[in-house]
């Protein structure tokens, strides 16, 4: 909640006084009295599924297969575990992060695992990105070359 | 790393166990966001609780310990005195021989700090129970040199020794436990397998008991145990034969690390979420008796350190009569969601 606002501000949170910089008081005063405003409520994740209330075909289907993928099978619960952590990262999905993340406590994954799982994920996120100079060198060889 | 004390030293209001009893039945439980234990297992008609057949005895022989773990149930630590005499000793020793139960199980604090530790060890072996258990922190063995030999000791009395392992890595182990906790389990893991214990195809019976180090509930127990033995065999050549997986209930130091790390709502609703049914009829107060330092009667060792007595004409070992035991009914709380979660959890593992 600060960071949105201080991004805003273009300052880093560390060099802000929190007595006198409006926009982290205004911040903390927002979180005490727990005002939620934003699209994102950890607690919704916990709703997940009710998603099923609203068209249960569709919704066992698709819990049904969840379960399945993440079985133990030719990849183990726990290898199945890091892979979802590091997409959760890539698809950017605070539920499935703040999920993952437990779920990788639960089995006794380290932090340091979890590190490298989430680097793999950024690295391929940064790859996909970094490849598209291959267009960008086609365009200009073809064009200036 | 923060070195951690009693919340009875601290003076923690949660040092008192109605205080912890408050928190449980307040806030999700009283606003009806959450049901309540009670509600849950009026629902497949097992409330009240019965018990069943005894197996368990369990002796709790006193609360000073030389750790001070994060998540201690008993609150236990070097400042604690409550410690069992030898007059109440003898009262369980009595108990001991003619008791159905088929099971001994000595917790603590760490027991062998008692000073009649192994006076008591070595009169209750003589009395033939089936499985005999010590629930050793390991540390203790290495702590001072008066406790060196305790693995011999162990072996010689046939005692199966059960222990708290909660990583096989030191950053998550001493996080838990305390600083230089791992280097000093593994050191006494080491000494117990050097004479026998945890060996493969032992009778030397070594196991150990892992419950989460923060506020999420343990997954699959035998994928744990499978990855402990990989890590433990591989780093430091050890063996054991089993792993429980054990729940942390949400009471004394838990309770206060949950709430201090704004964690308790999400821990319950995700005890409450995990609850099984089917793990019910097998919680281990059903087959079990704590009996604490000072000869109280409980339905477990939770309900032990929250002051939560028998329901039963008969509270206290000097009145001890199993057959009236039996019939009484097992007291509930929120805090037993905790042994009804996934799997179920008990001082033995999970349920399955």
């Amino acid at each position: 909640m600060t960071n949105k606002i201080v991004a805003v501000q273009g300052n880093h949170p560390s060099k802000l006084n929190p007595i006198t910089d409006t926009s982290v008081f205004l911040a903390n005063e927002i979180q005490s009295k727990n005002y939620e405003i934003f699209y994102y409520d950890p607690k919704d994740l916990r709703k997940f599924g009710k998603i099923t209330e609203w068209s249960e075909e569709l919704g066992t289907k698709f819990f049904d297969y969840y379960g399945k993928v993440f079985e133990e099978g030719a990849l183990s619960a726990r290898e199945k575990s890091l892979i979802a952590l590091a997409v959760s990262h890539v698809v950017k999905c605070p539920y499935c992060i703040d999920a993952y993340t437990k779920d990788g406590l639960q089995r006794g994954i380290t932090k340091e695992e979890m590190m490298e799982a989430v680097h793999v994920g950024s690295a391929i996120k940064s790859g996909a990105v970094l490849v598209h100079g291959v267009q960008m060198m086609n365009k200009v060889n073809k064009l200036d070359g | 790393m923060k070195q951690l004390k009693s919340l009875r030293k601290r003076d923690s209001h949660l040092a008192e166990s109605n205080k912890q009893l408050e928190i449980l039945s307040g806030s999700i439980f009283k606003s009806g966001e959450l049901p309540t234990f009670k509600e849950k297992i009026s629902e497949i008609d097992c409330f009240p609780l019965k018990p069943k057949k005894l197996e368990i005895l369990q002796i709790n022989v006193g609360y000073m310990c030389n750790q001070v773990c994060e998540h201690c149930h008993v609150d236990a630590g070097p400042d604690r005195k409550e410690i069992m005499t030898k007059e109440t000793m003898l009262q369980c020793l009595k108990i001991v021989r003619t008791t159905g139960a088929h099971t001994l199980d000595l917790t603590g604090g760490a027991p062998e700090m008692n000073p009649n530790f192994r006076w008591f060890v070595e009169e209750a072996a003589k009395v033939g129970v089936k499985d005999f258990i010590v629930r050793s922190n390991l540390t203790i063995i290495r702590a001072n040199k008066k406790y060196h030999d305790l693995p011999d000791f162990f072996k010689k009395h046939n005692v199966h020794v059960i222990s708290s392992m909660p990583h096989w890595t030191r950053g998550k182990t001493d996080k838990q436990r305390g600083r230089g906790v791992f280097d000093q389990s593994i050191s006494a893991l080491k000494s117990l397998n050097a004479i026998g214990y945890g060996i493969p195809n032992s009778s030397l019976k070594l196991d150990l008991v892992y419950n989460p180090s923060g506020a999420f509930l343990p997954t699959n127990q035998a994928s744990m145990e499978k990855d402990f033995k990989r890590a433990l065999k591989e780093d430091f050549n050890i063996y054991f034969h089993n792993l429980f997986a054990i729940t942390n209930l949400p009471i004394s130091r838990f309770l206060d690390y949950l709430i201090a790390s704004d964690n308790y709502e999400d821990y319950m609703h995700a005890l409450v979420d995990a609850y099984n049914p089917q793990a019910v009829s097998n919680v281990m107060c059903t087959n079990t008796i704590s009996i604490s330092w000072d000869g109280w009667l409980y339905d477990c060792d939770f309900n032990q350190m929250l002051n939560l007595k028998v329901a039963s004409k008969v509270k206290h070992i000097k009145d001890y009569n199993e057959e009236l035991l039996q019939n009484r009914n097992i007291i509930v709380s929120q805090h037993c969601f905790g042994c009804t979660a996934g799997a179920g959890s008990s001082c033995q593992g999970t349920l399955e």
